[in-house]
């Protein structure tokens, strides 16, 4: 959950900033207003998964109604199978 | 000037000028990283070994000796996926452009997927705290603009921490200037008499060297925050946040790129839209990191 501080940041960014709709939040207290590069900054288990949640902070009526949704995020590396780079001589 | 408006003219017997955009387009650093060996690439990513060096010296041994098996450790680097977003251009854009609209996109793509890789490799091979083989060290100058110069003295405190790293290839020291510190050297080099090791190129205005340091500039540089911890690609940037210089050893780089694909969807397939479309991207798989965490570091302004 963030706290009033982030709440705050993200409030004043986002109306300094009147292109971006939502900042991203990640465990490190990090703000993103890319999803990618947000969910690039997750830490990653041994197995590929990503580890941790980001949070949506959005404009601020959204944050005065406590409207603060978590993005749950499960992927697999993008190195899994399914996307293994074929090498160019192959 | 006046300000201008959103739009390109089209005129017939006119050729508007096509303004410059100014971005950061430096990466001459890159030119110092190093690449893998060929056999080491694999479908996921790189492989390393290295052995645990336990062998011993003695001097007049006075027993006998019981040989040890020498272990190592393995590491993997993966890949990451590297993509500009993609661009539409219609049929109805190009019609009475005075300019090649297409060609000036597949430019501006190139152009935006070097300075993506260039922030990408720095951020990977800045040091994430400072730790045993990878010093961060904070400025201790004179406050300007919300942080502290980066003085003389500074710089060979960080120096001497370098020389006691052991990082044997004296012509692979590297470093990258962010503009605030390369400003502070000049600011200290112009302000004293005394001797000073930095090296400003006459012909370029460059701050080239300092001892076995070779500088190169760059306006891009990763953020750290108040903890002195670096900050993740693409985050925002904080008020406490302050940009570094950072130190690589090249020997200890890894970089590499598999052939960049040109996605290209085109206009002439294009069967169903009023305004038939073509889209533009640049795809590839890449990595870049420390093959070993020493041989890194980093100068950062503290805050004032």
């Amino acid at each position: 959950m963030a706290t009033k501080e982030q709440k705050a940041f993200a409030e004043d960014y986002l109306a300094k900033n009147p292109k971006y709709d939502v900042l991203y939040l990640n465990p490190k207290g990090e703000f993103f207003t890319d999803e990618s590069y947000a969910t690039n900054s997750l830490p990653r288990t041994k197995d590929g998964k990503l580890k941790g949640k980001l949070q949506k902070l959005g404009r601020l009526e959204s944050i005065d109604k406590g409207d603060v949704k978590s993005v749950d995020k499960e992927e697999k590396e993008p190195n899994s199978d399914s996307e293994k780079p074929k090498k160019e001589d192959e | 000037m006046p300000e201008l408006e959103n739009g390109l003219w089209a005129i017939q017997y006119l050729e508007p000028q096509l303004l410059e955009d100014f971005r950061n387009y430096r990466d001459d650093f890159m030119g110092v990283l190093k690449g893998p060996n060929p056999a080491a690439i694999g479908e996921d990513g790189i492989l390393f070994n290295k052995l645990i060096n336990n062998v011993d010296f003695k001097v007049n041994a006075n027993t006998d000796f019981t040989p040890v098996p020498m272990t190592g450790k393995k590491g993997l680097t993966l890949w990451d996926k590297l993509d500009t977003t993609p661009t539409l251009c219609t049929d109805k854009e190009l019609r009475g452009m005075a300019f090649d609209k297409e060609a000036a996109i597949r430019v501006e793509h190139t152009n935006t997927f070097k300075i993506g890789v260039r922030d990408y490799v720095l951020n990977k091979l800045a040091p994430s705290e400072n730790k045993a083989g990878m010093p961060v060290i904070r400025t201790t100058g004179a406050e300007v603009d919300g942080r502290k110069r980066l003085t003389y003295e500074d710089l060979l405190g960080f120096y001497n921490r370098l020389t006691k790293l052991n990082l044997n290839d004296k012509t692979a020291w590297h470093m990258v200037l962010s503009d605030d510190h390369r400003t502070d050297l000049m600011a200290d080099r112009a302000s004293t008499n005394h001797y000073r090791d930095v090296e400003i190129n006459r012909e370029t205005g460059e701050v080239s060297r300092f001892f076995k340091l070779r500088f190169f500039e760059n306006n891009d540089t990763p953020y750290y925050g108040a903890d002195s911890k670096l900050k993740s690609l693409g985050s925002t940037p904080g008020a406490n946040d302050q940009k570094a210089s950072i130190f690589l050893y090249a020997p200890n780089t890894v970089y590499h790129l598999e052939s960049v694909k040109v996605l290209y969807k085109d206009m002439m397939t294009d069967t169903r839209n009023k305004d038939p479309q073509s889209e533009f991207r640049l795809h590839t798989y890449g990595l870049c990191d420390k093959k070993q965490e020493h041989g890194f570091g980093a100068i950062i302004s503290a805050n004032a």
